[in-house]
């Protein structure tokens, strides 16, 4: 072998050394590929629940793997995880009347306010008690299960009770929300409800589907509107603007008047308690309005 | 006290003295782009202004030279981005900022940087102000020559989100070897083979921490590729096969299974002729340094479109966007000039330009596997058709004062897929373009275009027609109009009226325009944003030292 083929033999095999190196940098996950356990899904009275806020539109084939997502992050977390369905933007548009499917409009005016809020580009997307995460507020499905772990386990900073009293024949809803403060805080604080529909059938695009369109779709935990009445209903009502101690409390009664296109058994109301400057969400509760 | 003032002064002479030495053998470079909007609303045609009514965005480039070290910075400022540009950008900043130094075969850079690997199919870092498109990276690059013919790259760092970092760390190594160039270190014949060979390889890997409480992750995902480059005479061939293991994420529905991609493009090419024929194939391979980024969020790698890039007004109406998850392409392009005094040729030489691509989706097999995805059967086309084109071009220059070109255009353009809406028309267009310069004198010049987009599908049919006046080297009015015409809604059958003049001196450019600008998506390689329509008056200056 003369000089300048073991330099080039030299040169091959520092090429190879490296790229052996560089391949070590990766992982194969082999089954199972669902981690065990979980979190600790119990419902005692003052923990720190976390809502989910799930953009999403019935003609956004992706939206069904964002939808999967939040289940199984409901059957990890339990109540501690409150997920809320906003149909919005471009995908929540409905087909003309008259058209065979995806005419039904899912979409509020709450929702439509909240989306132009959030500057939704792409759906899926959501935010995880309106709070960062890796820099981030909006948050594509694959990251909402670390965000939320990063916040459920905090502790309860104020605890909401939702106290109803509805009418089926009247269809009128009486709510009362009481707030206590679990922590001492200083800024604008005010508390917002909207009022949801779970198990809503309708069409769904679906990509992972067999067809893609699903006529009996499943819509979980729909947006449908706010307990509070304009121009209250998107961002609710102030309860403290200044310092507030541990043991505050405060009461909100609010009326509506709920649809008789809604499954009233199927109906809750999602209440939650903010900070007005950074829109950071401290506390939420749910609760169905009949038993 | 007179010591210190001594020493003080000698301290300063000195370093005078030094910084002015320094700066005798530099050379600053720099360069400034500002575009500006101020919008008119315009509901007929769906333009809204925004509160602020003006948004402005620009950037300063500039670069310090002296013999190997090189450093610079990139300022930005969106105040705001300009409606259609990601709004995530509104703000002011320092955003590139680094320092190289390259001497003797080593070029070492610190801060960003923008590097390709091979064809970038599985990296490729690089910046486009017309997209609103940055992926720099930031940290650390090395290229080594050790000797001639042979390349080492190596890029270790984070992709630029906006004013931040994303969250995964990329790093690779890239090796080339032209084996001509190499051998002919120790034969001098070896530069003059006919036979000319480059063959490299690449290896990325993205780190992200799993912090999902669901499933297990890959915290370190991998890929490869392998490239071979062959000249012989006239023929050429470009090959790369890319291949990337396991990497769940939001682009592909977080599924396990790994990813590959295959791009050819061979030739012939001589004086007065050139042939090519390409082939591409994507499965997967959406590859990001954050698992859940979407739209056009840190890319590491690029997958180049196959499709011809359209510049005419009518014909970017229906461009083609890189489908990452899946897609298998070909394109024939065949360019042919025959010569002056020929009997097709003319006085002047008449040049043809002809074209097609077809890009369809991969063939899977049924059965789906919830972890893995369908099965794909590799180099097999799907039944689903994204997108068809055949662009035939003449160009003819009549007399010395006077050239045209004609050209006729069809698309095939999956809306559905493309645009991701649902429900929408599959598109069937033909485009007819005829473009005239004349030349009036020796610094007037007058070049029309007129154009024709006729569709049974989507808004139907436009027209469009376009004058330029030029009067050399300074000034560039144009006017144009599209007219939607074909439109079935009365109501949006709109003419999109546009006027615009440019000044340039210098190495300096200033445009003001004003008109109603249609809606639409903007591609440029393959990767694409959305436009909205607009109305109102536009500004542009650039400069450059």
């Amino acid at each position: 072998m003369n000089r300048n083929s073991t330099l080039f033999y030299s040169y091959l095999l520092q090429i190879c050394f490296v790229f052996v190196l560089s391949f070590s940098a990766c992982d194969i996950i082999k089954e199972p590929y669902l981690e065990e356990g979980g979190g600790n899904g119990t419902n005692d009275s003052v923990l720190r629940k976390v809502i989910i806020e799930d953009f999403t539109g019935h003609l956004c084939a992706n939206c069904p793997d964002a939808h999967r997502e939040s289940d199984a992050l409901k059957n990890i977390f339990g109540k501690q995880l409150i997920v809320l369905s906003i149909h919005s933007g471009d995908f929540a548009i409905p087909l003309p009347a008259g058209a065979p499917k995806y005419t039904y409009d899912f979409r509020t005016p709450e929702g439509n306010e909240l989306n132009n809020y959030f500057q939704l580009m792409s759906w899926p997307n959501g935010v995880v008690n309106r709070t960062s995460y890796g820099g981030s507020l909006l948050l594509n499905y694959p990251s909402w299960g670390a965000a939320v772990g990063d916040l459920i386990n905090l502790p309860a900073e104020a605890q909401i009770e939702l106290d109803h009293s509805y009418d089926s024949t009247t269809r009128t809803l009486n709510t009362t929300i009481s707030v206590e403060m679990l922590e001492d805080m200083n800024g604008i604080l005010k508390v917002c409800a909207f009022i949801v529909e779970d198990s809503i059938i309708n069409w769904q695009l679906d990509d992972k589907a067999t067809p893609k369109d699903v006529q009996f779709y499943v819509h979980k935990h729909v947006l449908r509107g706010s307990l509070f009445a304009p121009p209250h209903n998107t961002w609710g009502k102030e309860i403290a603007n200044g310092p507030v101690s541990s043991g505050d409390t405060f009461t909100l009664q609010e009326s509506k008047n709920i649809s008789a296109n809604y499954n009233e058994n199927q109906v809750s109301v999602i209440a939650y308690i903010y900070n007005d400057v950074t829109k950071e969400i401290i506390q939420a509760e749910e609760a169905k309005i009949l038993p | 006290m007179r010591i210190k003032f001594s020493l003080l002064y000698f301290l300063i002479l000195i370093s005078s003295a030094s910084f002015a030495q320094v700066l005798q053998n530099s050379q600053i470079n720099g360069s400034f782009q500002i575009d500006g909007q101020y919008y008119q609303t315009d509901s007929a045609i769906g333009a809204y202004a925004p509160a602020q009514d003006i948004d402005l965005m620009g950037f300063g480039n500039l670069t310090f030279t002296n013999g190997p070290f090189t450093a610079g910075v990139r300022y930005e400022s969106y105040n705001n981005a300009i409606v259609g540009y990601d709004q995530r950008y509104n703000g002011s900043e320092i955003v590139h900022r680094y320092a190289q130094y390259n001497n003797d075969g080593l070029d070492i850079t610190i801060g960003n940087f923008y590097e390709q690997f091979g064809n970038g199919l599985i990296f490729r870092s690089y910046q486009d102000w017309s997209l609103g498109y940055d992926n720099a990276m930031d940290g650390i690059r090395v290229v080594f020559e050790p000797t001639k013919g042979i390349r080492l790259k190596g890029a270790y760092g984070k992709q630029r989100f906006f004013y931040e970092n994303g969250p995964g760390i990329v790093r690779g190594i890239d090796g080339e070897i032209s084996i001509n160039d190499f051998l002919s270190n120790y034969k001098e014949s070896w530069s003059s083979k006919k036979l000319k060979t480059v063959l490299g390889a690449s290896v990325v890997s993205k780190y992200q921490k799993d912090n999902d409480p669901l499933r297990k992750l890959p915290e370190n995902v991998l890929a490869y590729a392998l490239r071979a480059n062959i000249n012989y005479n006239d023929f050429f061939l470009l090959s790369e096969y890319a291949y990337k293991y396991n990497d769940p994420s939001t682009g592909n529905g977080l599924i396990y299974k790994p990813g590959n991609a295959l791009y050819l493009v061979s030739g012939y090419s001589k004086k007065g002729i050139g042939l090519t024929v390409s082939g591409k194939w994507i499965d997967n391979m959406n590859f990001r340094s954050d698992r859940a980024a979407v739209l056009n969020d840190l890319s590491i790698n690029f997958l180049p479109a196959l499709p011809k890039e359209q510049t005419y007004r009518l014909a970017t109406l229906y461009p083609y966007g890189t489908q990452s998850n899946g897609e298998f392409s070909g394109k024939a392009e065949l360019y042919y000039r025959f010569q002056p005094k020929t009997k097709l040729g003319g006085k002047y030489g008449t040049q043809i330009n002809l074209s097609s691509s077809m890009v369809q989706s991969i063939d899977t097999d049924s059965a789906t596997s919830k972890e893995f995805g369908p099965k794909s059967n590799f180099l097999t086309p799907g039944d689903e058709r994204y997108f068809r084109d055949v662009n035939f071009e003449i160009e003819k220059k009549i007399s010395p004062n006077f050239k045209g070109s004609a050209q006729y255009i069809y698309t095939e353009y999956n809306k559905n897929v493309i645009e991701g809406k649902v429900g929408a028309d599959y598109v069937y267009a033909h485009i007819n373009i005829i473009e005239f310069y004349y030349k009036i004198n020796t610094t007037h010049n007058i070049r029309t275009e007129l154009q024709h987009l006729f569709t049974d599908q989507d808004k139907k049919n436009w027209v469009m027609a376009l004058i330029e006046y030029s009067i050399a080297p300074h000034w560039f009015i144009t006017a144009y109009d599209e007219y939607n015409y074909g439109n079935e809604k009365s109501k949006e059958r709109i003419h999109y009226l546009n006027g615009n003049i440019v000044y340039a001196f210098g190495s300096n450019r200033i445009s003001i325009g004003y008109g109603k600008l249609r809606a639409g998506l903007l591609c440029v390689g393959g990767v694409c944003r959305v436009v909205p329509a607009s109305s109102g008056l536009t500004f542009s200056i650039t400069s450059s030292f």
